[in-house]
């Protein structure tokens, strides 16, 4: 049986990644003959709700989730659950708070609904400005990984590799468009779907399907012992474990590839359904998930083969979903979970891209400078930026990355677009003032605190103590928006207020968007 | 606001607000607790149920609120489709004859 060390090069597992390379070209140009214009371009023209919800999994389901969840188990137990339950309830209160709300109000991105009532080009380049900073660096994480896998899969040295990768990218985003990575992203929910849970019927096969015999078998090998099933403080103290479980839940509603996929749909009802999709698929797979960790720790140890002469998971404490398959499910299941590992991130950067280029051309150029050209430009901008990026930041522990993503998503979009929904009194001003500031203080405190001031820049102490301040900046957020809308009292600020009445009935009712529907 | 005098607008407003409100507050208002409990764990919630069950109550309790989970998007899809989804469509029809 072979290690994870060349899955990819393996006839079966080429013949996977080649399949997948094929569907997903072949996709791509059927959607490029259906989608013509702007419309097309950013929502597919109205697609049906079950689609939109498997997309929607698509899209959050990283690889980063398949095998970093796992590795959460496998590493510190019972503390990786309470992030399984930050996504799962993340998704509960995006189908309930801003699912309907967000199609009845918005055309293409949520920028247009931050912009309904308030100031338009101000809170626009706000909004711009937070959706690429999460886009660029979430992309360039992908990028990183998905160098990094065809580098040991294939020998493909990592910056052909990283280049080829950019470049499947704009293809698919600059031809398929919306239409085209809503395919993929369906197609690659229900690939991972059936690895995952293939992999937790190969795990409970081993324990006669007996769940406690598993966990009993867990609780003996993993390093923790019985306390892999209690509470430990993963994130250094209470205070950044909580804030990191509440970032996991709110980060999803400041998302902006995933807001952007509400409006795919025809309308709100349609925009629910797919949010009742989709969080049903990522609640399963939160729990399988599980499963597939402490089967890591029950079943791994012992085999020589995943382990180095330390006694370490060979390739990363990240590698033990794809051992375990290699373990359960011989070369043929391996080769399957390393081209679906493959798939999923380059669905999830063709979503992120598609969200970037939208950021630039409709949310920065307005509708006179999205044009065709305009958006092309800005794939192959976007793509060659990343692509810039994965080279230099090859090496590094890019941990801190995802960490000011969700903090910026969770301290700028997400206040912003729940008070804009929600509270009439918010301002033009007071949203600038709080997403300024929401977006400063995420980049200053995760540059001093311990991730970036230690861990990379090399200093020995943190000035800021926390490694997910998403507590302090969403909450320094949301009170400079309060405060600065209660004290604004200029001309502008009387005109926002007075739109909420009109804002709150089209939100609730949808009345308004029928002549929009079909965008 | 409700221009037509109807008070379906209202009435749709109030049974969302019913509806979001029970749905969102049981997720986030049990997250939250969850969380709290997770960062500050009593005793008695973080220790295994016996020596042959290595498994903690709060584990347990995690797991089972996840899948609490399902039930709930099941039940707040079903009370939209009964009480919102028809009042949603007398209102846009109303407003486009």
């Amino acid at each position: 049986m072979s290690v994870v060390a060349a899955p990819l090069s393996h006839s079966l597992g080429g013949l996977f990644f080649i399949a997948f390379l094929g569907l997903t070209i072949g996709m791509t140009l059927i959607a490029a003959r259906r989608s013509r214009g702007r419309s097309a371009f950013y929502t597919a023209g109205g697609i049906p709700a079950w689609q939109n919800g498997l997309a929607i999994a698509g899209d959050y389901i990283s690889a980063a989730a398949f095998l970093g969840a796992p590795a959460l188990v496998y590493l510190a137990g019972y503390d990786s659950l309470y992030l399984a339950l930050g996504s799962s309830v993340g998704w509960l209160l995006m189908l309930v708070f801003v699912a309907d709300r967000l199609r009845n109000l918005g055309r293409f991105t949520f920028v247009d609904v931050l912009s309904y009532r308030l100031e338009a080009p101000a809170v626009r380049v706000l909004g711009a400005i937070a959706t690429l900073v999460i886009v660029i660096l979430y992309m360039m994480v992908q990028l990183v990984g998905a160098g990094k896998l065809i580098e040991t899969g294939f020998g493909v040295p990592y910056p052909l590799a990283v280049g080829l990768i950019a470049g499947l990218m704009i293809i698919y985003v600059s031809v398929g468009g919306m239409l085209g990575i809503t395919w993929i992203q369906a197609v690659k929910a229900v690939l991972m779907t059936i690895c995952t849970v293939v992999l937790t019927v190969l795990v409970l096969r081993q324990f006669n399907y007996d769940a406690a015999a598993l966990f009993k078998r867990a609780g003996m090998l993993h390093p923790l012992k019985g306390a892999s099933f209690a509470s430990t403080g993963l994130a250094q103290g209470p205070w950044n474990s909580l804030s990191l479980g509440l970032a996991t839940g709110f980060s999803l509603l400041g998302m902006p590839h995933i807001l952007m996929r509400f409006f795919t749909v025809r309308d709100a009802r349609a925009a629910r359904t797919s949010a009742v999709y989709a969080a049903g698929l990522l609640i399963l797979f939160s729990v399988l998930l599980t499963f597939v960790g402490y089967g890591a720790v029950a079943l791994l140890p012992g085999n020589e083969a995943f382990f180095d002469s330390n006694h370490q998971v060979r390739g990363g404490a990240n590698m033990v979903s794809l051992h375990l398959s290699a373990l359960l499910g011989g070369d043929v299941f391996l080769g399957f979970a390393s081209a679906v590992v493959f798939a999923t991130i380059v669905a999830a950067m063709a979503g992120l891209m598609i969200a970037g280029t939208s950021a630039v051309a409709h949310d920065l150029l307005g509708s006179r400078g999205d044009t065709t050209a305009a958006r092309r430009l800005t794939v192959i901008g976007l793509a060659i930026v990343a692509f810039l990026l994965a080279l230099a930041f090859r090496d590094q522990n890019l941990l801190f990355l995802v960490a000011l993503t969700n903090t910026v998503a969770v301290s700028v979009n997400a206040p912003l677009l729940i008070l804009v929904m929600y509270w009439g009194g918010l301002t033009s001003r007071g949203a600038l003032w709080g997403g300024g500031v929401g977006l400063a203080s995420s980049l200053l405190l995760v540059t001093l605190g311990p991730m970036v001031w230690v861990a990379v820049l090399g200093h020995a102490e943190p000035i800021s103590p926390m490694g997910y301040p998403a507590l302090i900046t969403a909450l320094f957020a949301i009170f400079t928006a309060i405060l600065v809308s209660r004290f604004d009292q200029s001309q502008r600020a009387s005109a926002d207020r007075a739109a909420f009445p009109a804002q709150l009935s089209r939100s609730l009712s949808g009345v308004g968007i029928s002549t929009e529907t079909v965008h | 606001v409700d221009e037509s005098g109807s008070g379906d607008i209202e009435r749709l407003a109030l049974r969302k607000r019913i509806i979001t409100g029970c749905t969102g507050g049981y997720a986030a208002g049990s997250f939250t607790l969850l969380l709290v409990l997770a960062c500050w764990p009593p005793a008695w919630i973080n220790r295994p149920l016996s020596v042959d069950t290595p498994v903690t109550p709060l584990f347990i309790g995690t797991l089972l609120l996840i899948l609490s989970y399902f039930l709930v998007v099941t039940a707040y899809a079903a009370a939209m489709t009964r009480y919102v989804d028809p009042l949603e469509k007398r209102i846009n029809d109303g407003s486009t004859q």
